[in-house]
């Protein structure tokens, strides 16, 4: 008769030394008048002191030493409390993680809508432009870095020399950049009310949302190098942003004479003659020489009839002759 | 620090339990590391009326659990396969070229040498419910009831699985002309 079930459990935990004393005692009276539970037992030592001569084989030392740092640095954490760590996720993570969606989204917006815009120009401008020259990007001023590679991809030699030329000098690439003839364009009039509000405090009405749109690009372009470096590295929101305000008085009218000797001494494709043109337009209006900005306008509209640039350059006349510019 | 008190302790228990779970070296070190680190990280779980032993080996087992899984997807042991317990020390005699060994047996060393791949080939042959039981008590120290409390399971079960494990293991020792008796003296690790 083979032990039961209860009887090996008996058995095992007296090989294992976890019966307590009595049951112990009362097993061991069992085995001297039971073969099987006592060869049964006997299987169960014969098995442990074979398997007993498998040796010890030592832990690696290999990190040890790096387990220790790691666990000393979690230490430190926890002394430092549960109330850092919410700290720093309320206060740090939490607006970081938020800016840099906001960041993400207005990049992708204006992305969208610069493309929207470049295939309009396209649409327009193809059978007015010669075969050797591309449409001009139609780069809005808060997202001149974002769409600089999207306006490599598209310029055709003469204009990849020309880029050369202007990264050279920074400025004048930026300006070719933002020189565009404009609709308004909610998503950077988003990002310079996001950064600048009191700017943007009064109600616009379409027109007028242009009209604002177009002095934060003129703001943001008339920027110095160095605020232009630091918008770019703030992102889209910041480019936008009308830094213009915080600089010299006469920045505007140093950045309108650069505009006028790049296209008095620069070989220029006319798409991009015209957007500067349209550009210095904006900036003579913001400056108040609102002479020089008409004749300007009229120079655009009477060079390039039929244009996207020229109508761009009649609303913007029209616009400031019913409202001049501050 | 403490925590290197407790490291030093229990690390080569624990390897040498995560290493006959296994049967593969270089898989035991990482499985060891990730045990410690998993120690480290989740120290706020534990409770200090459980015994710390418990815990730490309910943790390697879960690691070698969840490795032994992955591991299960890629490929399936075979007798044909080198063992991988010495697959990674460049040993790749099957068992069967164990079963056959007419050289004799000249001293207890020479003996203790021949016989050690016989007794982890008979470990790696027991199901893994059945051997995880038979390391923690045979090996660590666990009693039936901490078994319980480290693998899930009542201890009935882990009971159960010992005689299993216990009867396998005579059985495949048998086969591999591996006997009892042969061990020179009563000495268990534990226990």
């Amino acid at each position: 008769m083979s032990p039961t079930d209860h009887d090996q459990d008996k058995l095992l935990g007296y090989a294992y030394g976890e019966l307590s004393s009595p049951e112990a005692k009362s097993l061991e009276a069992h085995l001297k008048n039971c073969p099987q539970c006592s060869r049964a037992l006997e299987d169960i030592r014969k098995v442990r002191r074979t398997m007993a001569q498998l040796p010890t084989v030592p832990a690696p030392e290999a990190g040890l030493d790096s387990l220790l740092a790691y666990a000393q640095q979690a230490a430190r954490r926890a002394q430092a409390g549960p109330a850092a760590h919410s700290h720093l996720w309320k206060w740090v993570l939490l607006p970081s993680t938020g800016v840099l969606a906001m960041v993400l989204l207005i990049v992708v917006t204006a992305r969208v809508a610069e493309e929207t815009n470049l295939s309009r120009l396209r649409s327009v401008a193809a059978p007015k432009v010669a075969p050797s020259s591309s449409p001009l990007p139609q780069a809005e001023p808060s997202v001149a870095s974002e769409i600089a590679p999207a306006a490599k991809a598209v310029e055709s030699p003469k204009e990849k020399e020309t880029a050369a030329k202007a990264e050279r000098k920074p400025s004048a690439k930026m300006l070719i950049l933002k020189a565009a003839p404009q609709a308004p364009r909610p998503s950077a009039r988003a990002a310079a009310v996001a950064e600048h509000p009191e700017d943007f405090a009064q109600p616009a009405s379409k027109d007028e949302s242009g009209a604002q749109a177009g002095r934060a690009r003129q703001k943001s372009a008339v920027a110095p190098q160095s605020a232009v470096a630091s918008q770019e590295s703030r992102g889209v929101a910041a480019a936008s942003a009308p830094a213009f305000l915080g600089g010299p008085p006469d920045a505007l009218d140093r950045e309108i004479a650069r505009i006028q000797d790049t296209l008095r001494t620069r070989t220029l494709a006319s798409q991009e003659r015209a957007g500067l043109l349209n550009h210095l337009c904006e900036l003579l209006y913001a400056a108040n020489r609102s002479s020089e900005a008409d004749s300007t306008c009229d120079q655009v509209i009477r060079d390039f009839p039929g244009s996207a640039a020229a109508d761009a350059a009649r609303q913007l006349k029209e616009k400031n002759q019913r409202a001049p510019a501050r | 620090m403490a925590f290197e008190v407790l490291v030093r302790r229990h690390r080569t228990p624990v390897f040498n339990y995560i290493f006959r779970f296994t049967g593969d070296r270089a898989r035991a070190e990482d499985i060891l590391q990730e045990t410690w680190l998993k120690v480290v990280r989740s120290a706020q779980d534990y409770e200090p009326k459980a015994r710390f032993t418990t815990w730490l080996y309910t943790l390697a087992r879960n690691q070698c659990v969840d490795r032994a899984r992955r591991e299960k997807l890629r490929q399936a042991d075979s007798l044909d396969a080198p063992r991988p317990a010495f697959a990674s020390q460049g040993d790749n005699r099957t068992p069967a070229d164990f079963l056959v060994d007419p050289s004799p047996v000249p001293d207890q060393a020479a003996h203790n040498l021949r016989i050690r791949p016989l007794l982890e080939q008979a470990l790696l042959s027991l199901p893994e419910e059945q051997r995880e039981v038979f390391l923690l008590r045979e090996y660590s120290g666990q009693s039936f009831r901490e078994i319980a409390e480290v693998t899930g399971v009542s201890e009935n079960t882990a009971k159960s699985r010992m005689r299993y494990a216990l009867e396998a293991l005579r059985r495949q020792l048998e086969q591999l002309g591996v006997e009892g008796d042969w061990a020179e003296d009563e000495r268990t690790v534990t226990g």
